[in-house]
This record gives C-alpha cells, sequence and structure tokens, in this order.
C-alpha cells in the first residue's frame, strides 16, 4: 500500500497549517465583506474533522491544540475554550473512526452532524455555566446550520487539496498508524 | 476493529495521550483565567497577538492592495455621481474665478486712481540715455535732457517701475545721472509695512544696502520699500525695490528698476520744499536758466 513517507506526512501537516492560517488571516482582514461570508461557518474546524477521519497522521494532538490556540488568541474568541472543545471532539472521532470510515457519506454527514451539535451545545453550556457573555441562540444555530450544509463542499475541497479519501485506505494499515 | 485498535497502544501513543490530556488541561486553564481574571488574559492574549500579527504585515500587502482594487471599483461604479459633483464643484469655482477677476481689476483701478493722484502732484519727462557710464567705480548714465528741458540738479528719475537714481550734474542738454547704487549715493527710505526709516546706500554692487535701521526684528526679505521724503530731496512714496537678506545677514534692496537694460528714464518734476534758514530768500525752486533768460 501506498505508505506515506515522514516528510510527506510533515508536507501535509505545513499544507494544513497554512490553510488554518489563512483562514484565520481572512477573518482578521478589516474588510466586512469576508466576515459577512466566512464567519458563519466553522470551517477550521470542519476541515479538522475530514482529515481526521480520512488521515489521522495529518492533524497530530499538539497541531489541533496550537491551531486552535492561535484561533482563540487571534480573534479574540473565549480563550481556550474552542480548544478544549476542539480537542474533545477530534480525540472522540479519532477513537472511533474506524466506523466512520465504515459509513456511507449521508451517514457520515449526519453523524458529523450531531457531533458538530453535541459540540456547540456544549461550548454554549460551558459558557452558560460560567457566566460569560455568549453569542446570541440564533447566530449559533445558522453557524452550525450552514457548518452542517457545506460538509460535503468541504469533504470534496480536502480530498482534493490533501489527495486522500476514505476508500483509498486500507483499514487494517490506517489503524496501525493511529498514534 | 476495537482489538486491533487496543493493539495499537505502545509508546508514542501513551505520549501522544499525555500530550492530549497536557493541551487539554492547559486550554481549560485557559479559559478558567479567561473567566475569572479577564483583563489579565487580555493582557496575555495582547501579548501573544502582538508577537503575531506584525510578522504578517508582509501577507497583508496583497490583500490591501485587492481591497484597494475592490474599493476602486466602486469608485468606478460613482463615477457619473462623481462627474456630476465635480461639475458642480467646478461651476462654483469659476463663479469664484469671476469673483477674483472682478476684484483684481477693481484693485488696479483704485491703484490707477492712486497713481493719478500721484501723478497730478509730480509730472514728468521722459528722457532716452545717451551713456551708461556705469563701472565699478562709478554708477552713473547721461541722459539728454539738460537745464534746457528744465532739468534741476537733484530731481529723481525712474525707469517704468521704480526709482533709479538722481541727476547730478546738469548740461545745457544732457544731465548726469547717478544711480543708487553708487557709493556716493546715500538717501533716506521708509520700508513699508513696518514704516521703519533707513538711509539706502549704494556701495557700487547691484544691491544697495540699507543703513541705520530702527528696529532690524520688524524688517522681512520681501518689505517694500519706498522713499521717505526726508530731507526733501526727492518726492515720497516713489517705489525703490523690496528687501532682501544678503548671505551675511545684511539688508540689501532688490530694485524694482532694472538697471542692466535701461534705456529710457523719466526725471520726476519735483520742487523740494526748501528749509527756511533764510527768511530774507524767497521760497522755491531754483529756476532753469532758459526761463530766467527770457
Amino acid at each position: 500500500m501506498n505508505k506515506e513517507t515522514s516528510w510527506q506526512i510533515a508536507l501535509n501537516r505545513i499544507l494544513y497549517f497554512m490553510i488554518v492560517f489563512i483562514g484565520i488571516f481572512i477573518l482578521l482582514i478589516p474588510v466586512s465583506i469576508f466576515h459577512n461570508i466566512l464567519m458563519s461557518p466553522e470551517i477550521i474546524f470542519m476541515i479538522t474533522l475530514i482529515l481526521i477521519i480520512r488521515n489521522p497522521d495529518y492533524v497530530p494532538v499538539w497541531l489541533i491544540g496550537i491551531v486552535f490556540l492561535l484561533n482563540d488568541f487571534l480573534l479574540t474568541l473565549p480563550l481556550g475554550l474552542n480548544t478544549f472543545i476542539a480537542l474533545l471532539t477530534t480525540e472522540f472521532l479519532r477513537r472511533n473512526r474506524l466506523f466512520f470510515i465504515e459509513m456511507l457519506f449521508l451517514t457520515e454527514w449526519l453523524c458529523i452532524a450531531i457531533l458538530l451539535l453535541a459540540a456547540n451545545v456544549m461550548r454554549e453550556l460551558l459558557l452558560i455555566i460560567t457566566l460569560s457573555e455568549h453569542a446570541p441562540g440564533f447566530t449559533v444555530i445558522t453557524q452550525v446550520g450552514l457548518s452542517i450544509l457545506i460538509y460535503p463542499i468541504l469533504v470534496v475541497l480536502v480530498s482534493f487539496i490533501f489527495r486522500i479519501g476514505k476508500a483509498q485506505r486500507n483499514t487494517l494499515y490506517s489503524a496501525k498508524s493511529i498514534r | 476493529m476495537a482489538n486491533i485498535d487496543d493493539v495499537a497502544i505502545n509508546f508514542t501513543r501513551s505520549i501522544a495521550r499525555i500530550g492530549l490530556l497536557a493541551f487539554l488541561i492547559v486550554s481549560f486553564s485557559l479559559f478558567l483565567l479567561w473567566r475569572i481574571d479577564n483583563p489579565r488574559a487580555e493582557n496575555i492574549r495582547i501579548i501573544v497577538i502582538n508577537r503575531i500579527v506584525p510578522n504578517m504585515e508582509w501577507a497583508m500587502v496583497p490583500i490591501t492592495r485587492v481591497t484597494k482594487m475592490l474599493q476602486n471599483f466602486q469608485s468606478y461604479e460613482r463615477l457619473y455621481s462623481q462627474n456630476q459633483e465635480l461639475r458642480n464643484e467646478l461651476q462654483s469655482m469659476r463663479s469664484w474665478h469671476e469673483a477674483a477677476l472682478q476684484l483684481e481689476q477693481e484693485n488696479a483701478r483704485l491703484l490707477d486712481l492712486n497713481k493719478v493722484k500721484l501723478d497730478t502732484k509730480y509730472n514728468f519727462i521722459s528722457g532716452k540715455i545717451l551713456i551708461d557710464s556705469g563701472n565699478n567705480f562709478r554708477k552713473s548714465a547721461i541722459i539728454n535732457l539738460g537745464a534746457d528741458d528744465g532739468i534741476v540738479e537733484g530731481w529723481a528719475t525712474m525707469d517704468g517701475l521704480g526709482l533709479v537714481g538722481r541727476i547730478t550734474g546738469v548740461g545745457s542738454e544732457t544731465s548726469r545721472v547717478l544711480f543708487l547704487t553708487d557709493t556716493s549715493s546715500n538717501i533716506p527710505v521708509l520700508i513699508k509695512p513696518s514704516n521703519q526709516r533707513a538711509i539706502l546706500s549704494g556701495d557700487n554692487s547691484s544691491q544697495p544696502t540699507l543703513l541705520f535701521i530702527e528696529n532690524n526684528q520688524q524688517i522681512q526679505p520681501g518689505d517694500r520699500v519706498v522713499t521717505s521724503g526726508d530731507g526733501g530731496v526727492f518726492p515720497s512714496n516713489l517705489l525703490i525695490g523690496k528687501v532682501l537678506l544678503s548671505k551675511n545677514n545684511q539688508l540689501r534692496i532688490q530694485m524694482a528698476a532694472n538697471l542692466y537694460n535701461l534705456s529710457f528714464l523719466r526725471v520726476i518734476r519735483h520742487s523740494p520744499t526748501a528749509s527756511i534758514n533764510q527768511p530774507n530768500r524767497l521760497i522755491g525752486p531754483i529756476l532753469p536758466k532758459a526761463i530766467t533768460n527770457e
């Protein structure tokens, strides 16, 4: 099988980091057009989830931690909260990815939607418990909805950019390569 | 499947697990810090942003360029309304232009009226320069007007604009004009906005010096200099030139008259008010010979 060399993995990690960085960067640009279009869906989170199912080697725990900490710091979000939730979600997905690999795409989509919803509910709950300010429910719901809607598009894009797909992977090898 | 997953637990896996745990703890404690001590957490955030964002300036360049292009396109869209605005502005500018022209004309008229008043007092005779005997030693010229034309020694001579000098030496048909730039020329002047009095003294250079100024501070380069009329040699208010500050901080005068291209001179008829030191003498100008002979 096409067992990837370590530098290929490193290259893909850098690619992932670049994409995330560009995403954060676009959100940071003082131009309001981009905010309205891209602020809503959690594109970075979605990309991470897709990559974890396809090839978890590209998104190790430390990379996810750094990326989401950066995200929290730069976008003036509650510090560490998104990181915490993203780490929990991705770890859950990482452990159960073999089920996801075997799923049909529609089922996978549904499961991801549930996962996304759960992550958002958890975040809102944490914010409510700690009596923090939180975004109005309407915007959160639209955000989750939009994220779920663009999931197939993102899957196609990510598969194209990283040249990975579920079908190409040998489950045995990928299971061994979990670190 | 789950069995394989369990088997795969090895050294690196446990390290990854410890890393995950550490990240979870760090992020959650960060969140708690953010919630409990918000100002301090925001300070940390600002420090991090200060470290990262300035390094992203290079990446900003294309983005700002694209943004500018977008804005330019938007301005193209507004081209018509902008054009309309500019037309309106142009219209109002035209009216201002008209007003300025009218003011200029009025100003010129008033100045002209002033001159009329001056000319009624001082009429003049125009003469042609025969010899310009200007050299390093003497700055003077001979004109084709003399005692026969009623020229009297001491009268002021001007070219079209400013004072050139005075008559020194009158022949029957010619007379000599001593320029202001000559070393022996010392005339009282008035420096206009500040009304400072001074003596304009020639030193054979093209720019005579200003001496004996009461208060140097009130004089600035560019001030207008006119004759003061003190001493009764010259009529007052004849333009001489403007003040210059030379390199060695000396006040000099840039003469209004063009001394290098003189061909005609006008001699101002002027009857100096003679001082009354001999009460038995007739007060008045010394009459030219031609008149006395008749």
